[in-house]
């Protein structure tokens, strides 16, 4: 089933006063109440995984590329790696990367990954650990919010480790696969 | 303490009036506009004592990323976040770690505790193992539900460090994406 566009959102919204005998309209109607309530139960959200192994080079911050979204009501997600915002607002949600198991250098050094916003001009949140004695699957996590992004503002997950060898993230299965949630809860 | 409005109710034989309908605009604005959220960041860094929980100051002031707040109640460079809306709020947070990197072994853990640690009322945990054999910071990141009442339940970030040796660990600060944080926002009120 395709994903259903938010309703219409006008900004900056200014609710409508009613007044004494005034007789509203089918138009003043739909957009103060129809609309509007609408837009609470499908405010603009995105999430996307990742669907192919990206190898993730040593000692560098790589972009986390995704192959396919979940939901994306308001065509934040470029088909790669960028989710960029048509409605300003704060957002909130979280991401993960997810390196693949038995790797060379997989158990030494350290790993981070980062969400970075093109508002801030940096990275924000973050989500970094030692790696373990022992390569195997290992998923990093990272929340954010409330962030305030504007219209045309874009945030992105970035990776880096540093074992000494690149390694590759894990995309063979949804539970192994990086992705990527924001979801708009209101107003800049 | 701020009270959320409720939906207008149409009785029988009720028609169209002008109170209901501004009714239904105003919860509308207060999802919209009015919100409470917040959102801090530790702008300095903090000793972590060993093998003990810290509680940690947070900072909203211009110049810190993402700074906001609306809807609750706190002093800057204080740990104490108190909301003036009662309801159930999501929170977000991240507790960041100094490196010493002299081959320490153990456990760090952030936390978000409601009403102060001598309530016990833990609102969301995380704990991890940690090896310092290389330079470098890490941190870790968490979310979780919490009720506050609105007038004097209040939310502080934690962090814990419980090393092999007797050393004391700083509080990241040197990277914006490194600092502990903590997001917070109103999601509904209650049910009664």
């Amino acid at each position: 089933m395709s994903n259903p566009a938010p309703p219409r959102w006008v900004e900056p919204y200014a609710p409508h006063a009613w007044t004494d005998k005034e007789i509203p309209d089918y138009d003043t109607l739909n957009l103060y109440l129809r609309d509007y309530s609408d837009y609470l139960l499908q405010p603009p959200m995105c999430k996307v995984h990742a669907t192919t192994v990206q190898a993730i080079s040593n000692a560098y911050w790589w972009q986390v590329n995704f192959g396919a979204e979940d939901f994306d009501n308001d065509s934040m997600w470029d088909q790669s790696g960028i989710i960029t915002i048509h409605t300003a607002g704060y957002y909130v949600g979280n991401a993960s990367i997810c390196y693949a198991t038995g790797q060379t250098g997989g158990g030494t050094g350290y790993r981070w990954q980062t969400l970075y916003s093109s508002r801030d001009g940096g990275d924000i949140a973050s989500s970094g650990e030692w790696a373990e004695t022992s390569g195997y699957t290992k998923r990093l996590g990272v929340v954010f919010g409330p962030i305030r992004l504007d219209k045309g503002n874009y945030i992105l997950l970035r990776a880096y480790q540093n074992s000494g060898y690149a390694l590759n993230t894990n995309a063979t299965d949804l539970e192994f696969a990086s992705d990527f949630y924001c979801k708009w809860i209101g107003p800049a | 303490m701020t009270t959320v409005t409720l939906p207008a109710t149409w009785a029988d034989g009720d028609g169209i009036n002008e109170a209901k309908l501004n009714a239904v605009s105003a919860l509308q604005t207060w999802y919209f506009g009015n919100r409470p959220m917040y959102h801090g960041t530790a702008n300095n860094n903090y000793t972590l004592t060993n093998n003990a929980w810290t509680v940690i100051p947070l900072c909203t002031a211009s110049g810190v990323i993402n700074g906001i707040k609306r809807g609750f109640t706190h002093t800057e460079y204080t740990s104490a976040i108190t909301a003036t809306v009662p309801g159930w709020y999501d929170f977000v947070f991240q507790g960041g770690f100094q490196a010493v990197a002299n081959g320490l072994t153990g456990i760090r853990g952030v936390a978000v505790v409601k009403n102060g640690m001598t309530s016990g009322e833990w609102a969301g945990v995380r704990l991890g193992p940690y090896n310092d054999s290389a330079t470098g910071c890490c941190t870790y990141s968490g979310g979780g539900t919490v009720w506050l009442n609105g007038t004097t339940d209040y939310v502080e970030l934690w962090q814990y460090s419980g090393s092999s040796g007797a050393t004391d660990i700083h509080t990241a600060y040197t990277n914006p994406y490194q600092k502990p944080q903590l997001g917070i926002w109103w999601i509904g009120r209650d049910q009664t």
